[in-house]
């Protein structure tokens, strides 16, 4: 197997781990964004529960961006792009 | 033996030509998440920020009288729309000195709650949902969330209605959003002694 190959098979795995990490954190994004529409609509949630689940969400937003630039470091790092 | 330069049956019916594919690369495909993620986030900033316009600067409607007290007997209930025309509720007489209104849409899928008096309790025939008259909590059924509920005085023999909107009042400063048209229509009729819309709904 030639090297371009295999570094190119790396930064797939790595790819798909940060994927699949990212996927979880989007859908945890969704669950967030559900809640603060049902406080948004109901009276009966409180106020503090929209803000803390805007709070995770920007968390969860972070970390995707750090995950990215990640991934993005790993490519430039091992092709030089 | 088929033309061999004429194109095939399928490609003539999807005429995608493959040259024209192009892959996902990797950072644009990162590009996406991140996209998808910023996406979220300013949606749940959204829901919040209104979540705070209403709770902080709530728009008071004003009072409007929809009913005689001696129009509705004890048990019945009246159709009226507040506080525009696209707006229905329902007002109940539950007993002698009590009056209640609710939005008269369900909470679930917004089809029209009516009203069993035997039970005192709000029915939605569409999905079979059940609301408390009291105070229109959900007793059974897929709603899970309370009928909206306006605040009913009685005053000089007539039932008054009032009601918070889910808009803030900073929306209506910042966008100037129009008078409540549909209270200005029912005084006025109330004043001229016309029927209003939805007041011939009143059963026992």
């Amino acid at each position: 197997m030639s090297p371009g190959i295999q570094k190119r098979n790396r930064l797939n795995v790595v790819l798909q781990m940060v994927t699949a990490l990212i996927t979880a954190i989007l859908l945890g994004q969704l669950w967030l964004f559900t809640v603060t529409l049902d406080a948004m609509e109901s009276s009966a949630v409180s106020m503090s529960v929209a803000i803390a689940a805007a709070v995770c969400s920007l968390m969860a937003c972070g970390t995707v961006w750090v995950l990215i630039r990640f991934f993005l470091s790993t490519e430039h790092s091992e092709t030089g792009e | 033996m088929g033309n061999l330069n004429m194109p095939s049956r399928w490609r003539q019916d999807f005429p995608v030509p493959s040259g024209e594919d192009s892959y996902v690369t990797r950072r644009e495909f990162t590009k996406f998440l991140g996209l998808t993620s910023l996406a979220f986030l300013i949606g749940t900033c959204a829901a919040v920020g209104r979540k705070l316009v209403t709770q902080f600067f709530p728009r008071q409607l004003g009072s409007v009288a929809v009913a005689d007290i001696h129009e509705i007997p004890v048990g019945g209930y009246k159709l009226f729309r507040y506080p525009t025309e696209d707006d229905p509720c329902i007002l109940l007489r539950l007993a002698e000195d009590k009056f209640v209104a609710f939005d008269q849409r369900c909470t679930h899928l917004s089809c029209p709650v009516l009203f069993d008096a035997a039970r005192k309790q709000l029915a939605c025939p569409c999905h079979e949902g059940f609301f408390d008259a009291e105070d229109g909590r959900p007793l059974a059924g897929p709603p899970k969330r309370a009928l909206a509920q306006l605040s009913v005085t009685t005053e000089n023999a007539r039932v008054l209605v009032r009601g918070a909107s889910a808009v803030g009042a900073v929306y209506d400063r910042a966008f100037g959003a129009p008078a409540c048209e549909g209270c200005a229509v029912t005084d006025r009729a109330y004043s001229k002694n016309e029927p209003v819309r939805g007041q011939q709904e009143v059963t026992a």
